[in-house]
């Protein structure tokens, strides 16, 4: 039974057990189905081939039928050529006479139904043709190039014998077959296939030509016959080729020429392909033709061999058979000859056939079949009868009915089963009886036993029996302990040591007092000794086995061993050196400490003598008390011993005298304590405390110890800071007796919080001691229950120190809110952490508003890293401090110039603490240095503009190259003339205004009439006005100023100046001066207010000069009183101008006391204005 | 070929002056321009070897000149120098980041203006 899982892997490759009928019918069908298979297929293979063997002979015969007919058919012509030489050699045919010769082509035409033309060509180009029209007209064409280049041709009509000329005319151009004619002589081929043209259509003819010789044997010319293709496709038709089968031609290129198949599918498109040419057969229609797929496969490989060689054609899912003939007579056209045959028609039979067989095979198979699986049941049927009874024997059933079989081997089996049965069963039976004599004494045995013995199954581990002794053991009953298994009772800890144990029993056989650990009813782990042994038992391997309970001897053996371990434990834990001598002075114990001391393990010591352990000079010492005690006296001294290392140690040693119940001393429990180190420990104590009193001494604070009701106890004096006298001990008074009571009350105050709450309490005092004013700390340790210790410390100095810090601060502080320049502190975070009201008002901020930002929010953010670079180099030392001028953003956006100095403050570790910087508003400076700067600037630019002019003209006339330029020469002149003239210009109007601008002129101020100044000016200018054709008008009123006359001439002639520049041609200019009354001038450039009030009014006179110019835009109305801004700066150039003009004008103006201004109107012209102020006519000076 | 100079320059002695050199002692082409915007339009119109680009001009000056010409994929390329009056370290802070050939200032030494040229744009003779 336990070989079946093998048997059965070994055969599950195989699929399953097969039943003996398919075994005996699936090979017999099998070989019936491939005999008939292969029968079919060789015959049908067979078949096949004589067929197609069939068809290559007929298609060969049917090529070589129409070869033979096709070259009677073309060569019907031939007779004309003969007899048409033959006539004109004999002179029936006259080559002159064309009539005869057209009467004769016609009758032979008319003779031959199959030709549609015959032409005949002369030497010298004349061509006779004659075409057939229809059955009774004909076409003649004539050309003869003596006569005419053109054509002729009339239509002939015959009846009978009649004929009619219907019409005659030229033809403009040649027919076909008149072109082909005209082509004959000169063609070396006699066989030709050309095109025609044929009632309307095209069409394609075989040409065949003769020469015709003359008596002397010279060409005369040739005679050509046509024969139209669509007569051919007619020819072949007539052939009577069979049903199926057809033919066609197709020439050297694969054209098809002709077919004898119009039945044939597609075949109709045929006959008009011939008309095409050639080469447009090739094409492929689509879908291609029947013709066109077989010539494909027909020239594919071109057939040379005159055997026609068949070719299958797959055409519209049908088979044909093709084969190629050549044309091979002495006509010699390139024709090949195409059969084709539907290979359905020959096959069809074959097809039959193959479908009877394949049916009666099947029928046959059939059959076979059937038999097959009759026999086989037949034959099954009684084994299968034998394989049931096996399995009854198998199953100890030995009572078989088997039926009867003919079978003569069935038979016998059968008897031979039936014999074998019986025997097996005799032989069970005398077993089983001696096997249960076995038993019984077995199970006395068993009972009997005073032992727990059981009986369990080796694999398993289940109890199959046991005796009262086991269930006792357990603490179970019987019923339940059968079946139960050995590791859930727990006789095991766990599988793998009952595994252990059950393979070693395997192994030998048997065990013998095996320790192990089980677990009784009430829960109680016991202890027993198992003997077992391997026995079979109905034919198992099973355990017998024996338990004796040994569980009371291992609890008393380990109480023992717990004890021991417990005092062993005590004695090495503790620092005392415990021993037990015996009478001998023997050591017999001794604790753990001894063998860190000796060196030696205990066990070693054990047994040693005591001198042997401790060494002589310790065992001098120490023997005196051994003995004392070894007499049975307590000994409890000191005494000193060495160490391992010779060290002197102090011991203290106590031996107990052991006497047993005789009063015998058995020996000495021996106690000896290291106490060297508790010596020194005092010593070091009693050092301690002399020195702290040394070091208490010495510290410069006065202590003292006062008691919770304010009486001192002890003092450390410090006569110069103490308010006791030196003279006098306080220790024992009352603190009152010393302090003022205030004071006094706060001591004692103090004292008693400190006792109270155990914390140290602090507070300072001031008091007189030797008439100065001290300063105390005083601090009160709590000291005992009773008192405490008074701290007093003289701060004087640090007091003094704080007041001096404190003003010194206020100092600066005052320094810093009231300076005039922007204060403030800022962190290493870049925070203002402090700032003045002067920085306030520099950047717009309150000072609540900048102590919320940092000093990167107000810095401009092109000056950024520039201050931050500078800031770092401080930060890292490599500069003390550092000034700069940098950008702030005042709080309305606008950008403040200041100059900065910051200077770094750090601790003493020279730990950077924060940045103290002070700033200075330098916007106004550098406003003045940003236009000193441009001025600058701007004056150069000016400057070196003409002389740029000046020293090229003059560089280039120095060079030379004009010498022989009068006019270059000239121009060159005039360019560094004007140029100097306008430097000459610039310059003075610099000089003018410098000294105008620096005070360091002072106007000659005198009384002028304001009439003879204007005419002056006038005067000045009249002749550019003029030349400029400009009207200058003046209307003044009598007035007076105070003023530098020439100077207001100046201001004249420049307004007048500018005024004639911008006007046009044939314009006025009006001049003009009248008193006023005005304010004085408040703003440059704008008008003044006229007003009535006489106190704050001053009389003045207003010039004013009106052009008709071309006006100046509003936006530069307020700038052109500066320096260099005019209008238009290239036209004031071009104009000699060198914008200084009015800047000069308007200083001159300012420096009298008056204003001026213009108002201007773009395209109108501006009226410039000034006033000065007027003197009365009397009024003098 | 001559070489083809486009001088844009408003002060016209200045221009007459420059043309001379150029013309008749360089033997250059010269095609001058009065202002800005006729500067301009010819420089985008015309090709030429090089501008000589004046910087104070009315309409445009030469700053915005040079930046449209370098903003035109047309006219990139072509050289320009500068030829000013301007010469304080303020102006020429701005001329340093300018990507020109060269600057010329004024006044100039017209027998050494053409060689002033060519050494700039490494002409030869």
């Amino acid at each position: 039974m336990t070989q079946l899982p093998n048997a059965a892997c070994k055969t599950h490759r195989w699929p399953q057990k097969f039943p003996l009928g398919l075994m005996l019918v699936l090979p017999w069908l099998i070989q019936m189905a491939g005999l008939a298979g292969l029968i079919g297929y060789f015959s049908h293979r067979a078949g096949q081939r004589a067929v197609e063997r069939l068809a290559v002979q007929l298609m060969a015969e049917m090529g070589q039928r129409v070869e033979q007919s096709l070259e009677d058919y073309l060569t019907l012509s031939e007779p004309i050529h003969r007899l048409t030489q033959t006539e004109l050699h004999d002179g029936t045919l006259n080559w002159g006479d064309r009539p005869q010769l057209e009467a004769a082509l016609v009758q032979q035409l008319r003779l031959f139904p199959t030709l549609s033309a015959i032409t005949l060509t002369l030497k010298p180009g004349q061509v006779l043709s004659v075409e057939r029209f229809s059955t009774d007209h004909y076409h003649v064409y004539w050309v003869d190039p003596s006569q005419s280049d053109a054509a002729q041709w009339h239509e002939l009509e015959i009846q009978g014998d009649r004929r009619s000329v219907f019409r005659t005319s030229t033809l403009p151009e040649p027919t076909a077959s008149l072109h082909q004619s005209s082509t004959l002589l000169t063609q070396a081929a006699n066989w030709r296939v050309v095109p025609v043209a044929q009632a309307n259509a095209d069409q394609a003819a075989v040409l065949y030509r003769s020469l015709l010789y003359d008596a002397t044997g010279q060409v005369q010319g040739a005679i050509a016959t046509f024969m139209p293709l669509t007569n051919i496709d007619q020819f072949l038709q007539t052939l009577n080729l069979g049903e199926e089968a057809s033919v066609f031609l197709i020439d050297s290129e694969g054209a098809v020429l002709a077919t004898s198949a119009p039945a044939l599918p597609n075949a109709l498109t045929l006959a008009s392909q011939t008309l095409s040419p050639w080469s447009t057969l090739r094409r492929p229609s689509h879908p291609p033709s029947l013709a066109e797929v077989a010539v494909q496969q027909v020239i594919a490989p071109p057939s040379q061999s005159t055997e026609a060689q068949p070719v299958t054609v797959l055409w519209q899912q049908q088979r044909y058979l093709a084969a190629v003939t050549p044309l091979a007579s002495h006509i010699d056209l390139p024709w090949q000859i195409v059969t084709l045959m539907p290979e359905a028609g020959l096959i069809a039979d074959i097809h039959t056939n193959r479908n009877h067989i394949l049916g009666l095979a099947l029928v046959k198979l059939g059959l076979a079949g059937a038999i097959a699986t009759l026999m086989t049941r037949y034959i099954s049927r009684p084994i299968r009868a034998l394989n049931q009874a096996i399995q009854q024997i198998t199953h100890e059933d030995y009572d078989l009915s088997l039926p009867d079989t003919p079978i003569h081997e069935l038979s016998e089996l059968e008897q031979g089963i039936s014999q074998m049965a019986q025997q097996i069963q005799t032989v069970f039976d005398n077993a089983e009886s001696a096997l249960r004599v076995s038993q019984e004494k077995f199970a006395k045995i068993f009972r009997m036993s005073p032992g727990a013995s059981s009986i369990t199954v080796l694999d398993t581990g289940r109890l199959i029996e046991m005796n009262q002794s086991y269930c006792d053991l357990l603490g179970h009953e019987h019923c339940y302990l059968v079946g139960q298994t050995t590791l859930a009772l727990g006789l095991w800890p766990n599988v793998e040591t009952r595994q252990r144990y059950i393979a070693q029993l395997r192994e030998q056989g048997s065990l013998r007092q095996i320790e192990m650990e089980f677990r009784h009813a009430s829960g109680d782990r016991r202890t027993g000794l198992l003997f077992a042994e391997k026995i079979q038992l109905w034919g198992r391997d099973c355990i017998l086995s024996v338990i004796h309970d040994i569980t009371d001897r291992k609890q008393s053996e380990a109480a023992l061993a717990q004890s021991e371990r417990r005092l062993r434990l005590l004695t090495d834990a503790l620092p005392v050196y415990i021993s037990y001598i015996d009478t001998q002075e023997r050591y017999q114990f001794v604790n753990k400490i001894h063998e860190s001391q000796f060196g030696l393990s205990s066990a070693a010591i054990c047994g040693q003598l005591v001198r042997q352990v401790i060494g002589e000079s310790n065992y001098a010492i120490v023997r005196e008390h051994l003995q004392t005690g070894l007499a049975g006296h307590l000994v409890q001294q000191e005494i000193t011993l060495t160490d391992v290392e010779h060290r002197p140690r102090i011991y203290s040693l106590v031996l107990v005298p052991d006497v047993d119940e005789r009063q015998q001393v058995q020996g000495v429990y021996g106690l000896i304590t290291d106490i060297s180190d508790i010596k020194q420990t005092e010593a070091a104590l009693r050092q301690s405390q002399a020195r702290n009193l040394a070091i208490l001494s010495a510290l410069p604070d006065l202590m003292l110890i006062i008691s919770k009701d304010g009486v001192y106890q002890d003092s450390i004096r410090r006569s110069a800071m103490d308010v006791i006298p030196a003279e006098i001990n306080p220790v024992g008074r009352p603190i009152s007796d010393f302090l003022e009571p205030a004071q006094a009350a706060q001591k004692l105050s103090a004292v008693q919080r400190a006792i109270a709450t155990g914390q140290m309490q602090v507070y300072e005092q001031a008091l007189q001691v030797n008439r100065q004013l001290q300063y105390e700390e005083v601090r009160v340790v709590p000291y005992s229950e009773q008192a405490a210790l008074v701290i007093l410390r003289d701060i004087t100095h640090r007091k003094r120190a704080e007041a001096a810090l404190s003003e010194s601060e206020e100092r600066f502080r005052f320094a810093f809110d009231c300076a005039g320049l922007g204060m403030t502190i800022v962190g290493l975070d870049g925070r203002f952490l402090k700032v003045n009201q002067a920085l306030c008002e520099i950047v717009g901020y309150t000072e609540t508003e900048l102590l919320s930002m940092t000093f990167l929010d107000v810095t401009y953010l092109d000056d950024l890293d520039k201050t931050l670079d500078i800031d770092y180099q401080l930060l890292d030392g490599k500069i003390r401090d550092y000034q700069i001028e940098k950008r702030y953003v005042h709080k309305r956006g606008h950008v403040i110039w200041v100059l900065l100095s910051v200077a770094l403050v750090t601790d003493a570790d020279k730990k950077p603490l924060y940045f103290i910087e002070q700033i200075q508003d330098i916007s106004d400076r550098r406003a003045i240095e940003d236009i000193k700067t441009e001025f600058v600037s701007i004056v150069s630019h000016e400057l070196r503009t003409p002389i740029t002019a000046i020293q090229g003209s003059i560089g280039l006339l120095q060079s030379g190259i004009y010498a022989a330029q009068p006019e270059k020469t000239a121009t060159m002149l005039d360019i560094a003339t004007q140029e100097c003239d306008r430097l000459v210009r610039l310059v003075n109007d610099i000089l003018d205004l410098e000294r105008l601008n620096s005070g360091k002129v002072t106007l000659q101020q005198t009384r002028c009439d304001v009439s003879a100044t204007l005419n002056r000016a006038i005067g000045a200018m009249e002749a550019i006005a003029h030349a400029a054709q400009i009207t200058l008008e003046v209307s003044a009123t009598a007035a007076y100023i105070w003023a530098d006359p020439d100077t207001i001439v100046q201001t004249l002639t420049n307004l007048l100046s500018n005024a004639i520049t911008f006007s046009p041609p044939g314009s006025t200019i009006r001049i003009a001066a009248r008193p006023v009354n005005l304010f004085p001038p408040v703003m440059d450039a704008s008008p003044p207010i006229e007003s009535t009030p006489q106190s704050l009014v001053q009389p003045m006179v207003q010039f004013s000069i009106q052009d008709q110019g071309r006006g100046i835009p509003s936006d530069k109305l307020g700038i052109i009183f500066e320096r260099f801004q005019q209008v238009d700066a290239s036209d004031a150039r071009q104009q000699g101008g060198t914008g200084l003009g009015l800047a000069i004008c308007k200083t001159i103006v300012t420096q009298h006391g008056g204003a001026i201004w213009v108002t201007s109107e773009v395209g109108v012209g501006s009226t410039f204005y000034f006033t000065i102020p007027a003197l009365c006519p009397n009024e003098s000076y | 070929m001559p070489q083809r100079i486009l001088l844009i320059e408003d002060e016209a002695r200045i221009r007459a002056v420059v043309q001379a050199c150029l013309e008749d002692l360089g033997g250059w082409e010269v095609q001058l321009a009065e202002s800005g915007t006729e500067g301009l339009n010819l420089a985008i119109q015309q090709l030429f070897d090089v501008i000589l680009l004046d910087i104070s001009m009315p309409d445009i000056d030469g700053f915005q000149i040079y930046n449209t010409l370098q903003a035109t994929p047309r006219t990139q390329a072509v050289s320009i120098i500068l030829l000013t009056a301007k010469t304080l370290p303020s102006d020429h802070d701005r001329f340093a980041q300018m990507d020109v050939a060269g600057i010329i200032l004024k006044p100039f030494n017209p027998l050494l203006l053409c060689q002033q040229i060519r050494d700039i744009l490494g002409w030869t003779e």
